[in-house]
């Protein structure tokens, strides 16, 4: 029987490859919009690092995370919420005034790929908008050199 | 000179002269011996000068240009953004910020000061963190 070495290489890799793929920690899922805006192909990689946290949220309180980063830059921001109590803004404050880029009001899930303009400081704000307290899954994959930090 | 000049000039220095929304830091700090609560002076002080349009009831032309997810009658939302209201309404060592509220009434400098150090002191209140 011949053994056709080349292909034996090929399997392994492949074998190698899905192991790694099935060990990493999954981001979080990228919309098409996302896709289909990313002309680089930059978010079809995993991220350079994966924000995983879970958020407790009181009654009407709100939380604010910062992120830093220009037009070379993504976050794919990824909100989960119990209920259809979170409601969120993402917004900057160019020459001391406030811009706001986005924002939602009383979602269980937001996916949103957020790619900035230009390099700035970018505020997210989360609020419960809801009648209970909640824990809100925080999940931003963050690329190019986007930096992440809660207030 | 000619007048078309002097307009332009006249818009130029009007121009450099606007003040932004947000300042510096104040550096304030809190004294050890610091009285200021939620209850009896951060609460009074955004009712009396800010919740006019930084309120989550206003909506639309009500908020004045107040950016939304900005309200203020809770200390929820004042935490959640303290370092910006320190940076527009409150005075310190370091700076002396005034651009809000925009409209009167407004706040004496002293009240501004304590509005830094309350900010500083980390917005105690007599009932614990979740004050609403």
């Amino acid at each position: 029987m011949r053994v056709d070495l080349a292909r034996i290489h090929a399997a392994v890799r492949l074998v190698a490859i899905l192991a790694v793929a099935g060990c990493s920690h999954s981001p979080p899922s990228v919309p098409d919009s996302a896709m289909a805006a990313d002309a680089n192909g930059i978010d079809a990689a995993p991220p350079r690092q994966l924000v995983d946290d879970m958020q407790p949220l009181q009654v009407g309180e709100l939380v604010e995370g910062i992120m830093h980063g220009g037009s070379a830059d993504l976050a794919q921001i990824h909100l989960e919420a119990p209920a259809n109590s979170l409601s969120w803004n993402l917004h900057s404050h160019q020459d001391g005034g406030t811009q706001v880029v986005y924002e939602q009001l009383k979602q269980t899930v937001v996916d949103y790929p957020f790619r900035p303009a230009f390099v700035a400081d970018w505020y997210i704000l989360l609020r419960n908008d809801g009648l209970t307290d909640i824990n809100v899954k925080v999940q931003i994959g963050l690329y190019g050199d986007m930096t992440w930090a809660w207030q | 000179m000619g007048m078309a000049m002097k307009v332009l000039l006249v818009i130029a220095c009007v121009a450099c002269t606007t003040k932004p929304t947000l300042g510096p830091p104040t550096g304030a700090t809190c004294p050890p011996d610091s009285t200021l609560t939620y209850e009896n002076f951060g609460k009074p002080f955004m009712e009396h000068y800010c919740t006019d349009c930084h309120a989550i009831t206003k909506t639309g032309a009500d908020r004045k240009g107040a950016p939304t997810f900005h309200d203020f009658d809770s200390l929820f939302g004042i935490k959640a953004v303290w370092n910006h209201i320190d940076e527009t309404s409150a005075a310190g060592p370091n700076a002396f910020n005034d651009s809000m509220p925009n409209e009167d009434p407004r706040p004496s400098s002293m009240e501004r000061y304590q509005l830094g150090e309350w900010l500083a002191c980390g917005m105690p209140s007599d009932s614990g963190s979740a004050a609403r």
